[in-house]
């Protein structure tokens, strides 16, 4: 008999190895590598917020418990920061956390129980989480309990504030993992598998912009004001962040008592969040296991030849040069099948997205000395950011090659001068970029627009 | 033995493989052949396990292989149609960790890793990622993986694609004498000269069904015809390929 738990260990290092799809980020990258610079990128995210919270708590003339009650607002933001880190970790390892086609093809005909396998993918799920959360964590962490240990607290109070920071941020980048996976696990139960593979890309941009589009416009409610204020207490019912800051408080020794509805909210839903995913986890592995073998991962849709024949005719019209229509049509069928494409411009857009809520937000929640009828500095900011990074994005996403060992067709075909495909892409690129962001591009490059970026220079 | 009883294997109500019975005794080697699309790989896939078939039954050695999967695939070394292989391993990664989920001692991993990749000539590219290789040194890999725990069923999807000269010659040789040592072979190629060297017996399928079930010799008599080529075209293609071959020139100089 071959012993499980050496098959597990080994299927654990392998699937650790292959956790962020290689595919999507470099053909040829170093998993290990990659997993080492990732955390030291978090790593250097702690020493920062660290860097801002240590000093800002040491050197204050606060009285203890109003420190305490000061020091919401920023742990609710590191709460907040955990979560969105581990979300979008998760969203970076959509395609590995469900077994891939690869992982079937190659292990199903070797003598390996399928629950082995599983659980060597959760496990190693679970390893990856465990160091993006400590790597988020690992100089705040450390020091900033030191700071916010209850006065009454006694000399264990640092331990337990130790204890309630880790544990509050490993519920709460747990809470997120379950929810993103029990989004795919019940989207993969509701759809046939064909359809789930097709959508599981737009949901994977879906959960990468909302994470992001959360994490930017929490509104600042870390006060006993925003916490106790009547009319924000069913928004804090859907604010995440505040539970898990709900729990910690009550970890590291109870406040108000409002943080006792948030921490049980914390824990029930995390319970929830937990029990979904891995039951419908579970469920999907031993419905899908078998159709990933039998069925293409993304196809193209089934239009009727009706529709084809249309399209065609309209891009002959479009484009009446043959070569030209060549790489139009596969630029785009490229943009829309290859998820390495879709992903890269979905992290200049997201980038962007980051950029223009964060300026944003203080006119949003009526905090800016700005408002939005008046030409401002945000608003410049905003729309300078949302017209270069997608162009910049779509520049990228040009120069960014796809099968590479496939680009023989193009050499041997190429029977025009370099210069004319180069004008063809050239063409393609620039009407994608003013296709999609044309509305923005428009406003800056028009007469109005430049007046307006001018008013605000002025004024900035 | 290896045995399929009526076994088929429908997506979407059709069809792709009809009731296929056949047997695969030890000690020969058995071609399986057909045109693109006929059901080879989606019946290969059945004895391996990889899919379930919608009706019917495979046996290995007269037990169904759904009783015991994991016995079963711990009997079977695969050679797939497409080489799919985990592209960030080296090869002898890859040798070690198949090694190793097969549960081979550490110590017969290394010998029997390190000897295979010699004698396929792979040694000195072992530390080389698979990514890297022509399809021909993956298909290599392959071989060796499926081979390495010495199985009692060896089923080989186009084994020789990709491969050059001399590890073809190899493979031609090699499929023989592991059935002279009892093992069951089940073979399948485009390659008919090939099949006709090393099969003793062949099941030819077309669009799903065995339309031919028995040893090369005895369908050479049947059907009066020297060649296997002769017989798969008889039996297996629809089309004239001489008037195909006319239509193809005629749109080529259009």
């Amino acid at each position: 008999m071959i012993p499980e738990r050496r098959q597990f260990q080994i299927l654990r290092r392998l699937f650790l190895s292959r956790m962020i799809d290689l595919d999507i980020l470099a053909g040829r990258g170093e998993p290990q590598k990659l997993l080492v610079q990732i955390a030291s990128m978090l790593a250097a995210l702690s020493l920062v917020l660290a860097l801002y919270a240590v000093p800002k708590y040491a050197i204050t003339k606060l009285k203890p418990h109003a420190l305490l009650v000061a020091a919401w607002g920023d742990q609710e933001f590191f709460i907040a920061t955990t979560m969105a880190v581990v979300g979008l970790f998760t969203v970076l390892c959509w395609d590995t956390i469900f077994p891939q086609k690869r992982d079937v093809l190659v292990l199903f005909p070797l003598p390996v129980r399928q629950r082995v396998m599983a659980a060597a993918k959760m496990a190693a799920v679970g390893s990856a989480l465990g160091v993006s959360i400590v790597a988020t964590n690992v100089f705040l962490g450390c020091s900033y309990p030191l700071l916010v240990v209850p006065p009454d607290a006694g000399p264990l109070g640092f331990v337990r504030s130790l204890a309630a920071l880790w544990i509050t941020m490993i519920c709460a980048g747990a809470f997120m993992f379950c929810t993103l996976l029990a989004i795919q696990g019940v989207a993969s139960q509701l759809l046939s598998y064909r359809l789930y593979a097709r959508a599981s890309s737009y949901l994977q941009f879906a959960a990468f912009f909302a994470i992001l589009a959360i994490y930017f416009l929490t509104p600042p409610l870390g006060t006993l004001q925003g916490l106790t204020a009547p009319g924000n207490q069913t928004l804090l019912q859907w604010l995440p962040s505040f539970w898990f800051l709900g729990l910690f408080q009550q970890l590291n020794g109870p406040v108000e008592p409002i943080f006792a509805g948030l921490a049980r909210q914390a824990l029930a839903k995390l319970g929830i969040a937990a029990v979904v995913a891995f039951g419908t986890y579970a469920w999907a592995l031993q419905r899908n296991a078998r159709k990933i073998v039998e069925q293409p991962d993304i196809a193209p849709s089934d239009r009727s030849r009706q529709a084809a024949a249309v399209f065609s005719r309209m891009l002959q019209r479009l484009i009446p040069t043959p070569y030209q229509r060549a790489i139009v049509l596969f630029t785009a069928r490229t943009i829309a099948r290859s998820r390495q494409h879709r992903l890269l411009l979905a992290a200049y857009l997201g980038v962007a997205f980051a950029i223009s809520l964060a300026y944003s937000k203080d006119l949003l929640y009526h905090r800016a000395a700005d408002a939005w009828r008046h030409p401002n500095v945000p608003l410049l900011v905003v729309g300078a950011v949302s017209l270069f990074l997608p162009i910049a994005g779509v520049r990228a996403l040009f120069a960014m090659p796809i099968a590479l060992k496939s680009n023989w067709i193009f050499q041997i075909t190429a029977v025009q001068s370099p210069a004319d495909y180069f004008r063809a892409v050239r063409k393609v690129s620039s009407s994608w970029s003013r296709c999609r962001f044309g509305s923005r591009h428009r406003l800056c490059t028009s007469p109005s627009g430049h007046s307006v970026m001018q008013r605000c220079i002025w004024r900035s | 033995m290896l045995e399929l009883r009526r076994v088929t294997k429908s997506y979407s109500a059709i069809p792709v493989v009809h009731e296929v019975s056949f047997i695969a005794p030890a000690g020969e080697v058995t071609g399986y052949l057909g045109p693109n699309g006929s059901g080879k790989s989606t019946t290969m896939k059945m004895i391996t396990g990889l899919i379930d078939p919608t009706d019917g039954e495979i046996l290995f050695g007269g037990i169904p292989i759904r009783r015991d999967p994991i016995a079963h695939k711990q009997r079977l070394g695969y050679v797939p149609e497409e080489p799919h292989l985990y592209p960030h391993l080296t090869a002898l990664e890859y040798l070690e960790m198949v090694g190793q989920l097969r549960g081979l001692s550490d110590r017969t991993i290394a010998e029997k890793s390190n000897g295979l990749l010699q004698l396929f000539s792979l040694y000195s590219d072992r530390h080389v990622p698979l990514s890297s290789h022509s399809k021909g040194i993956r298909q290599k890999v392959l071989l060796a993986a499926a081979l390495m725990h010495n199985p009692e069923l060896v089923l080989l999807d186009e084994p020789f694609s990709g491969l050059d000269v001399s590890a073809a010659l190899i493979l031609r040789d090699l499929i023989q004498a592991l059935a002279a040592r009892g093992k069951v072979v089940l073979f399948s190629s485009h390659e008919l000269d090939t099949v006709e060297r090393v099969c003793t017996r062949v099941v030819i399928l077309h669009k799903g069904r065995i339309v031919a079930n028995d040893s090369i010799r005895q369908l050479q008599t049947l059907m009066s015809l020297s060649s296997l080529e002769g017989i798969f075209s008889q039996l297996a293609l629809e089309q004239d390929t001489a008037h195909i071959t006319r239509d193809i020139l005629q749109l080529v100089e259009l």
